[in-house]
């Protein structure tokens, strides 16, 4: 029993490093300026913040799942989600900023209300925060995978436990982003009560979220694909 | 409003084009690789379960197919191995093809991070400064290799690695007779003079015979 709350503290200790890790930073701050741009909705934004971790936890779980019962084989999926995936990332970062900055529209399909849209644009960004945290966490650089597939995995299947493991992992690798994504909205919720000017405020941190996507995105790109920023 | 289509069109063809030079880099690689090394047979056998317990624990259960297709031993005296071509290479290049000699790969990815160009570094110093004699000499050969390649992607398998690796690799009459994954440099990286050591000890005992830790072919 002793041995397997080790290997908990252990696995929640592998991700905090992966979270705070410098490789990570870039998608990471996506992931706060995602979560916190509903400055206005603070149950929301908790909301958005543990789906985001919940996708997080789910790629993680499932990845431990086929690797400690070697479905797959932890060199090949390690090189896929290294060398493919993550070169995905910074393209796809770029077209979300661009949504997010109404650069590019979303087609959308039938009639409906304009309230039934709008629901549904909501309903879209719950389910984008689940997104992002499954496409965050598929996108493996060097750090997070000789954390994840070089320290997390042997633990596991040690410990043969492919599930709690890595759903630990993935809690801690989510709680930074949660923790901050909450804090700053709870921030901004009580200074725009101060000046009145929630709306403004949420036109704001929806385009600096755009912003920021690209940003991010551009960088990726640049380092990912075309190898810039050694 | 002018300025907004601006962007939006330099932002596309920026997308377009990275996505273009993924697609058409992997195809050019494709097209210019030599053919699969994958179907070559292995010159010598391995020994899976050392192989799991040693580098990866995750596939103790079950080997995948290409560790069965890496088990399987040749009949005929197999001829020069394609699964460790840049061994092989340095065999003809620097050392005799009759006798032994050593390599020290740092494999990596295109993407470097400061970690990875770190444990780089520290190999290259600690090598070049504890073993300069054995490299002048031919015994011990630093390779630096992106695995990213597809060329060099049979690394990957090869050496079982989920992340940019120190491997240490005997070569025998042109043949890869054993290896060994130092895996302690990640937890090791910031801490120099421990680095350096992990290094030389692990090297000194490679080169001397002993097997602690490796995986024979």
């Amino acid at each position: 029993m002793s041995a397997l709350w080790f290997g908990v503290a252990t696995a929640f200790w592998l991700g905090l490093l992966t979270a705070v890790s410098p490789c990570p930073l870039a998608t990471n701050i996506a992931a706060v300026s995602f979560l916190a741009r509903r400055v206005a909705h603070p149950r929301q934004v908790f909301l958005a913040g543990i789906l985001y971790t919940l996708g997080r936890v789910l790629t993680y779980v499932v990845l431990g799942v086929l690797l400690a019962t070697s479905v797959l084989s932890a060199p090949g999926v390690s090189a896929v989600l290294q060398f493919t995936v993550s070169k995905l990332l910074g393209p796809i970062l770029v077209l979300v900023g661009m949504i997010l900055l109404g650069l590019l529209s979303l087609p959308s399909f039938g009639g409906g209300t304009s309230e039934a849209l709008t629901r549904r644009a909501e309903d879209m960004g719950l389910f984008g925060a689940l997104l992002l945290g499954v496409m965050f966490s598929l996108a493996f650089c060097p750090v997070s995978a000789a954390l994840f597939f070089g320290s997390l995995l042997p633990l596991a299947v040690n410990a043969g436990s492919g599930l709690l493991l890595p759903a630990v992992y993935g809690v801690a690798t989510g709680l930074p982003v949660l923790v901050f994504a909450l804090l700053i909205a709870f921030g901004v919720k009580s200074l725009s009560g101060i000046f009145g000017r929630i709306t403004q405020i949420e036109l704001w941190a929806r385009r600096i979220t755009g912003g920021i996507f690209i940003g991010v995105g551009l960088y990726k790109t640049l380092q990912d694909i075309f190898g810039l920023f050694v | 409003m002018k300025g907004k289509n601006v962007l939006t069109v330099l932002l596309l063809v920026f997308v377009i084009a990275s996505l273009g030079y993924v697609a058409f880099g992997e195809l050019g690689s494709r097209a210019s690789a030599p053919a699969p090394e994958k179907t070559s047979a292995p010159a010598a056998p391995a020994k899976p379960a050392a192989l799991a317990a040693t580098v990866a624990p995750v596939r103790a259960a079950a080997p995948t197919p290409v560790t069965a297709a890496v088990t399987q031993e040749p009949k005929t005296p197999a001829p020069l191995p394609e699964r460790a071509p840049e061994a092989a290479k340095g065999a003809k290049a620097e050392a005799p093809a009759a006798g032994k000699h050593f390599v020290a790969y740092y494999l990596h990815g295109k993407a470097r991070c400061v970690s990875c160009t770190t444990i780089e570094e520290l190999t290259k110093n600690a090598l070049d400064t504890h073993f300069a004699d054995a490299q002048k000499s031919g015994l011990l050969e630093v390779r630096i290799i992106n695995v990213e390649t597809l060329e060099n992607r049979h690394y990957i398998q090869d050496y079982q690695i989920t992340n940019q690796s120190v491997i240490l690799s005997e070569v025998q009459n042109g043949k890869e007779v054993r290896w060994k994954n130092l895996k302690q440099v990640w937890r090791l990286l910031r801490d120099e003079k421990a680095f350096d050591d992990y290094i030389r000890t692990e090297t000194d005992a490679f080169l001397k015979g002993d097997e602690a830790g490796s995986v024979k072919r």
